[in-house]
């Protein structure tokens, strides 16, 4: 029996919407006050959604305790605390939109999940107001 | 009676008292020093205590509450709270700091009559600090 689960981890991290493709008028224009020249920040909270067979014997598609641990080491570890806009610079330096961000978490976490198992959903809430959902129907970050 | 009114705002920060050095900040205050910073989903609650109009059956008019509160927060959204407030310049902004200001800003904004209570302030919905005035020693 295949089934989803999902797992739900909180960074904080700060941002500002800016593209370097747009004249600063246009950004401040497109992005409002989130192109603020010195930024500002988030409680960041990341939906995980793995797929994958349930286990007969332990009745789970994926220990959370495992997923925990790679959540930690490669989501964590890698924004909390830290610029959004420096830690996205590694995959093409996008925008530091939720969609953005989402796609980049899918990369970071596509194919580390362990054999028979994928992923399926990568959401990222912004605010109580805001999310982005992305399940991999494209793998290249835009700028 | 007491009212209470909730907004919301999202800001960064960064702790860091500019008279220690790197190491003794980092032991203070963890990751919360790292540079550029941090940031979170704030939200301010605000408690006003005061009797019920006969007339109105209300504390206060949370139209006017609401604008008051707007006049205090509304400057903290989205900025960097330790570049852009000049206040966060001098202090660091924790959550205790940002209640203390909150409640310093709003007080003389009320209607007479009323009597600010309390300002608590979410960094996240686990996690607060709360000002109910100088408590002194207590």
């Amino acid at each position: 029996m295949k089934a989803r689960v999902t797992r739900v981890v909180q960074f904080n991290a700060v941002h500002r919407l800016h593209s370097p493709a747009l004249s600063d008028a246009e950004n401040a224009r497109i992005y409002g006050k989130c192109n603020h020249p010195n930024g500002h920040g988030h409680n960041y909270v990341v939906h995980v959604t793995v797929e994958g067979e349930v286990d007969p014997t332990t009745g789970m598609v994926m220990n959370f305790f495992d997923l925990d641990a790679i959540l930690g080491r490669e989501v964590i570890e890698r924004f909390h605390c830290r610029s959004m806009d420096e830690s996205l610079r590694e995959f093409g330096g996008p925008v530091s939109t939720a969609e953005n961000i989402a796609r980049a978490i899918w990369r970071i976490l596509d194919g580390k999940l362990g054999p028979g198992r994928r992923l399926r959903r990568v959401a990222i809430g912004e605010t109580l107001k805001n999310s982005a959902e992305f399940d991999g129907d494209e793998i290249s970050i835009g700028a | 009676m007491r009212i209470s009114r909730k907004l919301h705002f999202c800001a960064g920060r960064r702790y860091r008292v500019p008279g220690l050095d790197e190491g003794e900040n980092a032991r203070l205050f963890g990751p919360s020093t790292r540079a550029p910073g941090h940031g979170h989903n704030f939200t301010c609650e605000v408690v006003v205590a005061g009797a019920v109009d006969p007339t109105t059956g209300m504390v206060m008019n949370l139209t006017d509450l609401d604008a008051a509160m707007k006049d205090v927060i509304e400057p903290l959204d989205h900025k960097m709270l330790h570049l852009d407030i000049a206040h966060f310049r001098e202090v660091v902004p924790t959550d205790e700091n940002l209640a203390i200001y909150i409640w310093d800003q709003l007080k003389g904004r009320l209607p007479a009559g009323c009597r600010l209570a309390r300002v608590r302030l979410y960094e996240d919905p686990l996690h607060y600090a709360e000002y109910a005035g100088d408590e002194g020693a207590a």
